[in-house]
């Protein structure tokens, strides 16, 4: 058995963002800024401005979801959004004068979405299957970046306890990613 | 030990390793296990591939959350509950008001104190032709009455100051400061007072008063309607607009502190001295100026990321669209952003390099407007914080002039109110010294100091105090260098992304947590200033990075361990492309639009696949086809093996076939030849109010599901006797069919066939209703027109926004029957009643302070 993806369709997405919860709108970003940062990255968007398109672009489509007429063509938009968004943006950085001037070291950034692998439907499937102790174990490991102490005193857990819990979210991630489960 | 034990050990080890929490022995046991044991190593590869999709999951929270703290939020969905109910308890509530709560025509009188030029008729005042008329009242206001004005006093209601009908001509309102709402009411609907000044035009000249008095109605009805609408009016209106503008809730005279266009105030220390030299900027939450930031003049400025030397407050501040200045303060602490925009949500950013931080929010019942109409946020309080300074020295104990010096959040450490990664960096000069200050006291940070060839050299600290004479000892570090070939054909791979991984550094602090190359034209990228010993190094080829219309398959880049001092080579496994092919199958003509879906092939993906290749990929959607005039697109980054791809043009039947991807680098060519499709769709479009038939209306049939983008597209126009024949449609029970049908002074109708349900041969007559259109004018106190004042209108799935123009002028159109607050800055300026279809309201000049 294959994994299946779980997550919901964007234009369900986007009618809650519509119908007033904003915690959709995060699952819309996970997906597409990939796709996003793809087409920025195309544009030749530098990687330090790249987070700031990418802002620029959800923010416009958040503001103007109202204005999208099918919402199954989310994604579409979006990149049409991105598409206008990055000509700008590279149409003004070409006309700024000091375009080269004292550029900011890379390793200086902050890691954006774009440096990030991409998460995957399968991965996403399995995180929605996998039994809450595990996900959010997982979640406070590397989403909020926690470390073992600080997911212990979370959950509860002496360090080994979190160690043995990470160990066997990770497994069962795994088999739920190859359908195993 | 059995074998299955030690593979257990050795994957738990591998599971601590992703935590950091493994010894360099149980590194060195697991290295030498994974490398001879190939189910372990798969293992490991999933759990780096689930941390790098959560981090991820991080990275892409860490924008939404960006994204949603600059937008204006979506009212929930418990106010559109808290709408319904309001709206269906408030006639209740409003009758039994009306009749314990509304005064008694019968006694009441209007509070006119005095009139010039015009004349009074009971409750009626009627200007002159000639002149302006001046009507004084009772409160200190003052009405001025354009020649044959006439305007209508009504008893008020409760909370309400005065309630006046403008019958016909323009009045403008001089409000006193006093209690109470003061109302206008015209034929298009109710303004109310919330500035000062206040301009209200009546175009449309009608017979009798709205709302008016009417000494034939019989009494106990009057006023059960009288305060029923008042009382509606009240409560949706209080009700929308918290559902439009927040949490905020308005009453006559809170405008003077709303409404601004430019911000000033005072730095001062903790002792209350000023600050100068601050950079102070405001956001204003409202991203219509995107991607410029607007200097003091109003000009735009350069991009955030040039401020190279404040790079640890870009994180911080998120200094990007909705954010104007910055203004420097001057030697008395004072500053002045001007053209701030439409502030919704204003915050006042201050920058210092010698003081922390600071993000104030804009208290608007504390702030004042000065005379120049700026908002007054009065004193902004920035803290010193702690300091840490010293020296870098090389090996030998001498100075390192221009090393980068930072301080940093060591990662896992929770409570700030930043990004995580906010730094601040600076540089050491001649006589390698450095000195960062401003920094969160009581606060664990990690200094560290490198140059381009030295290993960082870190000290961590706690910022209770300031920390001085610190020495960072800078060692040289070795280079690695990795070389990128294609692993089939053994050429360089140029442009290839090479970062490299160590744990010991990684989760120390960003700025030097990973270091990165890009590969030459010899595919030869060189990492330098690490310590020897062995990495991961994570490879994504350029081919792999995305591209325009190609979402990038995920997992694609590649890690191997790599040592320094030694040449690397890691082979990358090159995206092969398809050609392919569209034509039409009756003439073999080819098709130059159409779209692309692309799958893997799930039936045949199997575990030996998935080792070898990664896991599943999303589905490839190309949205947008790039076809050559010969029908050709070329599909790249697909790895080897099944897919099966999906074929949509407009006016055909979609084909799905099997593509198979070789191993060769070859690209491969696969031809696809619809058939036109043949289904007729026919129907009619007439004007909902009269019946008549609508000609050249814009006729979109939409097939669709909602696996794919659209399927087929159709457009067409009516006939003059508003019928349409549309062809060229599936007939597919598979996808949805949208009709949707537009005309210019109408809403848009549609119908919908939902998939499974059979496709009719014709429709039921379309009925258009008439828009409505509510136009307005935003000018400042001395009647110049505001452009880019973002106006807001409707609620909750309905909310609608537009921006002035240059002439201070805003439209609304395209929307049906319905009451609709006007708000401007958290404000409302008025509410319009749009009662029949076609209806084009006009809403009173909005004038600011």
């Amino acid at each position: 058995m294959s994994a299946v993806p779980v997550t919901p369709p964007d234009e369900r997405l986007v009618g809650q963002v519509l119908g007033g919860e904003p915690a959709a709108f995060r699952l819309l970003v996970r997906r597409h800024a990939d796709g996003v940062a793809a087409i920025a990255h195309g544009f030749g968007v530098d990687r330090n401005a790249s987070d700031d398109v990418l802002q620029d672009v959800f923010a416009a489509a958040y503001e103007r979801l109202g204005q999208l007429r099918d919402p199954s063509r989310f994604g579409g938009w979006l990149h049409e959004i991105a598409r206008n968004r990055c000509r700008r943006h590279v149409a003004r950085e070409a006309k700024r004068p000091d375009a080269d001037a004292a550029p900011i070291p890379e390793g200086a950034v902050a890691a954006t979405a774009a440096d990030r692998a991409p998460e995957s439907d399968a991965i996403a499937a399995a995180l929605e299957r996998l039994p809450a102790h595990f996900r959010v174990a997982l979640e406070l490991r590397h989403v909020d970046g926690l470390g073992l102490a600080e997911i212990g005193a979370r959950l509860g857990l002496e360090v080994n306890g979190v160690n043995a819990r990470l160990y066997r979210a990770r497994q069962m991630m795994r088999r739920l990613m190859k359908g195993d489960e | 030990m059995n074998a299955h034990d030690e593979h257990a050990r050795i994957r738990r080890l591998i599971s601590q390793a992703a935590d950091d929490a493994v010894t360099a022995d149980e590194q060195r046991a697991v290295a030498t296990h994974v490398a001879t044991c190939d189910a372990c190593a798969t293992f490991a590869r999933d759990v780096a591939a689930i941390g790098d999709a959560l981090a991820h999951r991080a990275a892409a929270d860490a924008l939404a959350d960006r994204v949603l703290a600059r937008v204006a939020p979506r009212p929930h969905r418990w106010r559109r509950l808290a709408i319904a109910a309001a709206l269906l308890v408030a006639p209740i509530a409003g009758i039994v008001l009306g009749l314990v709560l509304s005064s008694d025509p019968d006694t009441w009188t209007p509070p006119i104190a005095s009139v010039d030029g015009a004349s009074v008729r009971g409750r009626t005042v009627v200007a002159g032709d000639g002149a302006d008329a001046t009507v004084r009242l009772t409160d200190g206001s003052r009405l001025v009455l354009a020649p044959a004005c006439t305007v209508a006093f009504n008893a008020p209601g409760r909370g309400e100051r005065h309630r006046i009908d403008v019958v016909r001509g323009s009045v403008t309102a001089h409000v006193a400061d006093a209690d109470g709402r003061f109302i206008l009411r015209t034929p298009a609907g109710t303004a109310e007072a919330l500035g000062t000044t206040f301009t209200v035009g009546c175009d449309v000249l009608v017979d009798d008063t709205p709302d008016g008095p009417d000494e034939e109605e019989p009494r106990m009805t009057k006023r059960m309607t009288v305060g029923a609408a008042m009382t509606v009016a009240v409560l949706a209106g209080v009700v929308l607009v918290r559902s439009v503008i927040g949490e905020e809730t308005l009453h006559a005279g809170e405008s003077r502190a709303l409404t601004t266009w430019s911000v000033a105030g005072r730095v001062i220390d903790e002792q209350g001295s000023p600050v100068a030299g601050a950079k102070v900027w405001v956001d204003n939450g409202t991203p219509f100026q995107t991607g410029v930031v607007m200097d003091g003049a109003g000009e735009p400025s350069v991009p955030w990321r040039t401020f190279s030397g404040e790079a640890a407050f870009i994180d911080t501040f998120a200094i990007g669209p909705s954010t104007y200045g910055p203004a420097t303060t001057g030697p008395d602490g004072r500053f002045h952003v001007r053209n701030v925009g439409s502030p919704m949500r204003g915050k006042v950013l201050v920058l210092h390099p010698d003081y922390r931080e600071c993000k104030q929010p804009i208290d608007r019942a504390r702030s004042t407007v000065r005379g120049d109409g700026a908002l007054d946020v009065g004193d902004v309080r920035i803290a010193q914080g702690r300091r840490v300074s010293g020296r870098v020295v090389d090996a030998s104990g001498e100075p390192v002039a221009g090393a980068s010096v930072a301080v940093a959040i060591p990662r896992g450490a929770t409570g700030y109110s930043g990004h995580e990664g906010a730094l601040r960096m600076s540089e050491t000069d001649a006589d390698g010294r450095f000195d960062v200050r401003g920094l969160v006291e009581g606060r664990p940070f990690v200094l560290g100091a490198w140059t381009a060839t030295s290993i960082p050299a870190e000290h961590p600290f706690t910022a209770d105090r300031d920390h001085g004479d610190v020495e960072l000892r800078l060692t040289e570090g070795v280079a690695m260098t990795v070389s990128v070939r294609d692993g089939r054909t053994g050429t360089p791979v140029a442009g290839a992304a090479v970062r490299l991984h160590d744990p010991g550094m990684e989760n120390r602090y960003d700025v030097v947590s990973i270091q990165r190359a890009t590969t030459d034209a010899d595919g030869r990228a060189t990492l330098r200033g690490i310590a020897p010993g062995t990495y991961r190094v994570n490879v994504v080829p350029p081919d792999r990075k995305g591209r325009i219309g190609v979402e990038s398959p995920p997992a694609w880049s590649v890690t191997r361990e790599c040592t320094s001092g030694t040449d690397n080579v890691i082979e990358v496994d090159a995206a092969r492309a398809v050609a392919l092919t569209v034509v039409d199958a009756g003439s073999a003509e080819p098709l130059t639009a159409w779209r692309v879906s692309v799958r893997p092939d799930r039936a045949v993906f199997d575990k030996a696949y998935a080792e070898r290749y990664g896991w599943p990929a999303s589905d490839i959607t190309i949205d947008e086809s790039k076809a050559t005039e010969a029908g050709r697109f070329v599909l790249q980054s697909l790895r080897p093996g099944p897919w099966i791809a999906r074929v949509f043009a407009d006016g055909y039947r979609p084909l799905e076939q099997r593509i198979d991807v070789p191993e060769s680098n070859a690209t491969t060519t696969v031809r696809f030849a619809l058939e036109a499709a043949s289904g007729v769709l026919r129907g009619a479009v007439v004007d909902d109010a009269t019946g008549e038939p609508i000609a050249d209306a814009l006729v979109d049939c939409y097939e669709w599901s909602p696996r794919h983008y659209g399927v087929n597209r159709r457009k067409f126009e009516t006939d003059a006797a508003g019928a349409f024949t549309a062809t060229g449609l599936t007939d597919e029970t598979a996808f949805d069919l949208k009709v949707w049908v537009s005309k210019p002074g109408y809403l848009r109708g549609e119908v919908v066939v939902k998939r499974g349900e059979p496709r009719p041969a014709a429709l039921e007559p379309i009925r258009l209703v008439r828009e409505c259109t509510i136009r307005g004018r935003i000018v400042d106190a001395s009647g110049r027109p505001l452009d880019r004042v973002r106006v807001l209108t409707g609620g909750g799935k309905d909310a609608r926004d537009t921006l002035t123009d240059r002439d201070g002028r805003f439209t609304f159109t395209g929307l049906p029957t319905g009451r609709y607050p006007i708000v401007v800055d958290h404000a409302k300026i008025a509410t319009v009643t749009l009662t029949h279809p076609g209806e084009s309201a006009k809403v009173p000049d909005h004038r600011t302070r």
